[in-house]
């Protein structure tokens, strides 16, 4: 059962090899981890790997460990953590970087592979906005 | 963009009449709740309270384009060299293209949901702040940063700037927390409100601490 947001980003080292490396990297110290800026490394993390291998079956653990989060979340933080913190950030950086012409994926792209909670999440963020990025 | 309190009231005021009257019907945004508080109180006439605000809001909103032409050209502002790859990242997660809240940064969502807060806790609705973390996760990194003077002097600036919109931000939404939780406690909610929101308040203190003196060290 995770308790906490630092939990939750902490269950994200056990998902993916790579991203374990990359935050771990960033902060060794498990105790000064800030699960806020963890969630701000996952979400770069996804967006570059959704863009350089989008049919990886690292990427689709990850955005499923996403959905088993929001899926078994029975406190709000926890889903707004996952909701703020990794899909907003995966929103902003993805549809960001290519109205720069810095990468070829959508946003829509990501969506596309996300599980019905998550979608949910999207949409929300869409709503809140008052800007749907998955086309840009 | 931060419409004065009293303003708004009014606003709410008249053009409440006109939506009870059915003449408006502006769309409401989801509310979630603060951790454990959700038994907070019943959120009696929030979404039509909700709807008459963001009728109001929405006449402040500023032009897309312009927006987008903004954050573009303080993209493109960011050169190479050390750290550049961190303000970018951080950039490209602070905007957000086409939004109609500000100007689509996370300080202007922090700005909206202390503004709706407002409104909702009067209402004994639950209160929510989905963007308060998030702004002190960047404040944070953003101080360490500046601090850590690995950035060019355009870079610097660029930084600096960032920062000094986002404390802002986050120094208003630290008061009005602690100004709901006194709210709270007057309205009779329940204790755990008052504590979860005091214990956001402290740590947007501590964020806000700490930008203060990094901004106050690199302007010397």
């Amino acid at each position: 059962v995770i308790e906490s947001e630092k939990e939750a980003a902490a269950s994200f080292l056990g998902v993916s090899p790579g991203l374990r490396l990359v935050l771990l990297d960033e902060l060794p110290d498990e105790i000064e981890r800030d699960p806020w800026s963890d969630g701000s490394t996952i979400a770069v993390y996804i967006a570059d790997l959704s863009e350089q291998e989008p049919e990886s079956a690292e990427l689709r653990a990850l955005l499923d460990h996403i959905e088993d989060l929001l899926t078994s979340a029975t406190r709000s933080w926890m889903k707004d953590w996952v909701k703020v913190s990794i899909l907003e950030s995966i929103q902003n950086l993805v549809s960001n970087r290519r109205l720069a012409g810095r990468r070829l994926q959508k946003a829509g792209d990501i969506y596309d592979k996300l599980g019905e909670r998550s979608r949910e999440a999207w949409r929300e963020l869409n709503t809140w906005w008052g800007s749907n990025v998955d086309d840009l | 963009m931060t419409l004065p309190f009293v303003a708004v009231m009014a606003a709410l005021g008249m053009i409440g009449l006109a939506a009870v009257g059915g003449v408006l019907s502006a769309p409401s945004r989801p509310v979630h709740a603060l951790g454990p508080s959700a038994s907070a109180g019943p959120a009696v006439g929030i979404s039509s309270r909700l709807s008459a605000y963001h009728y109001a809001e929405s006449l402040q909103r500023a032009d897309p384009l312009e927006q987008a032409n903004l954050r573009e050209q303080l993209l493109s502002e960011i050169g190479d060299g050390p750290g550049s790859a961190q303000l970018r990242n951080a950039i490209d997660q602070l905007y957000r293209p086409g939004a109609e809240i500000g100007n689509g940064g996370t300080a202007a969502a922090l700005e909206e949901e202390v503004k709706l807060n407002q409104f909702i806790i009067r209402g004994r609705g639950v209160i929510s702040f989905e963007h308060f973390e998030k702004s002190v996760s960047l404040d944070n990194n953003l101080s360490k940063l500046v601090r850590s003077r690995i950035l060019d002097p355009a870079n610097q600036r660029i930084a600096v700037e960032q920062l000094d919109e986002l404390i802002t931000a986050t120094r208003e939404a630290t008061a009005a927390l602690n100004q709901m939780a006194d709210i709270g406690r007057d309205l009779g909610f329940s204790e755990v409100t008052t504590a979860a929101t005091r214990v956001l308040a402290s740590t947007g203190e501590d964020a806000v601490r700490l930008a203060e003196t990094v901004l106050e060290d690199v302007a010397e």
